[in-house]
């Protein structure tokens, strides 16, 4: 299926409109650094690869399946189409066109057909995975996602009270797993996703945590300290009362009040990487944790040990592929070396260390992206 | 006690006492990894996740120089349950390594003291 090539004003009604989003996400968020990984040069280096690849990647995907189907196989578990990952389509090709616009280096007319495509197939996934209500972003439905909506009935009968021994048990898997995931991921959220909140009839919430990707994947580093992962992608299933629960497009539950963990009644987690949900019992839960724990001891000693530009190409490389869930299920075979575009620049991004490059100015809902010329 | 830092807490938690220890570079983390972090109160510039990844279950409170609740380090503190104090500003010098300190997060802000050890 083509994509459309769009008019230079609906170009720029689109940057418009995620221009103050993404601003305000930042600045909620605010800088990303780590003293383990430089953050911010392997940002610049893949939204650079991001901006000048993404566009044909996108046809390619685009011309073996439909946006609008790939979207919707976000309403399944563990396909990596969520809330981060549609996300991040449009804006990391906007961060590497901000960076080269600084620099001086973006064809404006060839901007506007490239971020078409982008933009033109994001939507359209977008509005899918959102079951066609009208908003395309949790943003824009006051922080609320709920991909899994048909599954929640079944969830529900398969939950198991919460006391204090066990939540103490549950906490700690929760934490452990969220952590390794951090670490797995070079310091991205994108391995473990928030959605909710599901209403339950009952007057309570339920807070869906998906935790992707815990095992061996194509990350070249996970499969020497993650193969004793006992499971590959997992759901956490949390009831929450007297708590408000939001979620954001960075796939982050923010709860009122902060420290939801005490509000929790009842737990289950499942085992959803082998098709439908298996629910894990406590033993099964223990032993999830202690793999984590030491799998992410590790992890850790192997990342420590790596140079800084073997750290910014890895990290290069998991924001590259955030792309990667929506080609595997279309079928298409894409190239996702990287660095591999970025090389001309490559000097001066691996140089960043702490806030992007930007205006000295502070930024603006209308500056934060800029409008075609 | 005076307070010596506030910022802004990550979650509600009672008063916490620990050991001041500034982390700044894997070594400082795999050092404590391969003895014990348990009873260290870690001050750290970055907010990014994984700098304090293999011992944050064992910390007593995090301290963190940058950041917001909903920067990754303050993720990770709200799911380990780990008091932590974002965007710490000192009032004057930070303490030195092996102080004892408070975090108290039981109030409007985070906050900082030096305790008597």
């Amino acid at each position: 299926m083509s994509l459309t090539d769009w008019p230079k004003e609906r170009v720029n009604q689109e940057i418009r409109y995620h221009s103050g989003i993404a601003l305000a996400l930042t600045e909620q968020r605010t800088a990303l650094e780590s003293a383990l990984i430089p953050v911010s040069a392997y940002i610049l280096v893949a939204c650079v690869e991001c901006y000048r690849r993404y566009p044909e990647m996108i046809e390619e995907i685009a011309a073996a399946a439909a946006p609008e189907e790939l979207g919707r196989a976000g309403h399944r578990f563990a396909t990596q189409i969520d809330n981060v990952h549609l996300w991040a389509l449009p804006n990391f090709a906007m961060i590497g066109r901000k960076v080269l616009a600084t620099a001086g280096l973006v064809d404006w007319d060839e901007d506007r057909r490239r971020m078409a495509i982008v933009f033109d197939f994001w939507d359209r996934a977008a509005r899918a995975y959102r079951f066609d209500d009208g908003t395309r972003q949790a943003w824009d439905a006051g922080g609320v996602a709920t991909p899994y909506r048909a599954q929640v009935p079944w969830l529900v009968e398969h939950l198991r009270p919460v006391d204090g021994e066990r939540l103490g048990r549950v906490t700690r898997l929760n934490a452990l797993l969220t952590s390794y995931l951090f670490l797995l991921w070079f310091d991205t959220r994108s391995g473990y996703q928030d959605t909710g909140p599901y209403q339950l009839d009952d007057g309570r919430v339920l807070l869906l945590r998906a935790f992707n990707g815990l095992g061996p994947t194509h990350f070249p580093w996970s499969g020497a300290v993650a193969s004793e992962l006992p499971f590959r992608d997992v759901i956490g299933a949390f009831v929450l009362d007297g708590v408000d629960l939001r979620v954001t497009d960075f796939g982050t539950s923010v709860t009122t009040p902060a420290d939801y963990l005490s509000h929790v009644e009842e737990f289950s987690l499942f085992d959803v990487g082998r098709g439908a949900p298996q629910p894990i019992d406590d033993d099964g839960l223990d032993a999830l944790a202690a793999a984590a724990k030491a799998a992410q001891r590790r992890l850790y000693r192997t990342i420590a040990g790596m140079d800084r530009r073997a750290k910014i190409d890895a990290g290069a490389y998991v924001y590259f592929t955030f792309l990667r869930p929506f080609a595997e299920l279309a079928g298409a075979d894409l190239d996702w070396t990287v660095p591999r575009d970025s090389l001309d620049l490559y000097p001066l991004l691996e140089l960043v260390d702490g806030a992007l490059p930007g205006p000295a100015v502070a930024e603006t809902a209308d500056t934060y992206y800029s409008a075609i010329p | 006690m005076a307070d010596l830092a506030s910022g802004t807490k990550v979650f509600d938690a009672s008063p916490v006492r620990g050991t001041w220890r500034m982390l700044q570079s894997p070594d400082d983390v795999l050092a404590l990894m391969d003895t014990t972090a348990e009873g260290i109160v870690a001050c750290v510039a970055d907010a990014g996740a994984t700098f304090l990844a293999p011992i944050f279950d064992e910390l007593t409170a995090v301290v963190c120089l940058s950041g917001t609740p909903q920067s990754h380090i303050g993720i990770v503190s709200r799911e380990y349950q780990v008091p932590c104090v974002m965007a710490a500003v000192f009032d004057g010098d930070q303490p030195a390594d092996g102080d004892a300190v408070e975090v108290d997060c039981s109030g409007e802000q985070g906050v900082v003291r030096r305790a008597s050890s």
